[in-house]
């Protein structure tokens, strides 16, 4: 071994797209903004949890936009946020540390605001259940979210609350799991979705010659992982 | 040395892990950019460097300036 990376996100959305419809029988994946989330219905979140680190980024970066002094407010509250804010996505803020912020009006206000008007209303497609599905009218649904800077990079945000109110019940989606600190959500659809987008892209590399790329096998282990192995030519 | 080859796997929650086996120096990040690109994208949870990265075409170098 001499090198290993690991994490997930979505950058083929024609691989998500074809998961959906072969896997998901009652959902659909369309080109939509607003993705629905206890925030739709309630104007806020319940504050039960931290916010997504995607959502913690865009806050503070809409405080700065207003011109606060992000880090003397912070002190203030008793939490040092890291000198790269953008740290933040990989070491998001904790709930007692978000408790904290919120003490401070302005970090109040920035919270409302990224509640009231950008949680839900910030994706690029959304993925919810058919038009006739009973389901259709509750259910929250799952956004493909645009990372604030990368490009062609996409997160998947649900608000698994009552698994998404039915959402996550959904065939090929995979119900939300809580693990200790750590929640998970729609694990059937990200596996399904990351070896679908790997299938694609090792394809592509072959295609285009390549050396490292010849060809590759797929196979299923003993407890559940997919594991491709890709020989070069 | 190992035969040279990537293993992509996927686990049940969806997290992804790219690895590259057999190469030597830093030829494995270039193997496996088109899959860390796409399925990890620029913030990996976790980035680990083997004692192969180090070999090949580097540690020369480290020696030369010994």
């Amino acid at each position: 071994m001499s090198h290993l990376e690991s994490g997930f996100c979505v950058t083929d959305v024609e691989a998500l797209a074809q998961i959906v419809k072969e896997n998901c029988p009652t959902l659909e994946l369309v080109k939509q903004s607003t993705y629905r989330t206890w925030a739709t219905d309630h104007g806020t979140l319940a504050g039960d949890y931290p916010l997504p680190a995607i959502y913690q980024l865009k806050m503070l970066g809409w405080m700065v936009t207003q011109n606060y002094k992000v880090f003397d407010l912070a002190q203030e509250a008793g939490v040092l946020l890291p000198k790269e804010l953008r740290k933040l996505e990989t070491e998001p803020w904790t709930l007692e540390m978000q408790h904290k912020l919120l003490k401070v009006p302005e970090f109040r206000q920035a919270y409302q605001h990224i509640c009231s008007k950008v949680i839900g209303n910030d994706a690029e497609f959304v993925i919810k259940p058919k038009a006739d599905q009973p389901e259709v009218g509750y259910a929250y649904q799952i956004g493909v979210v645009p990372h604030p800077w990368r490009a062609g990079e996409y997160q998947l945000m649900c608000d698994f609350y009552a698994q998404g109110k039915g959402l996550l019940l959904a065939k090929g989606v995979g119900q939300h799991k809580a693990v200790g600190e750590t929640n998970s959500w729609g694990g059937e659809l990200k596996q399904a979705y990351a070896v679908r987008a790997a299938e694609r892209a090792i394809v592509t590399q072959m295609r285009a010659g390549n050396p490292e790329y010849g060809g590759y096998k797929k196979t299923t282990l003993p407890d559940g992982r997919i594991k491709l192995e890709v020989f070069p030519r | 040395m190992s035969q040279k080859k990537i293993v992509v796997t996927v686990d049940l929650s969806g997290e992804v892990q790219v690895e590259a086996i057999g190469h030597r120096g830093g030829t494995c990040v270039k193997a496996t950019a088109p899959l860390t690109k796409t399925l990890v994208g620029g913030t990996p949870t976790s980035s680990v460097k083997k004692p192969e990265f180090f070999q090949g075409d580097i540690a020369p170098r480290i020696q030369q300036s010994e």
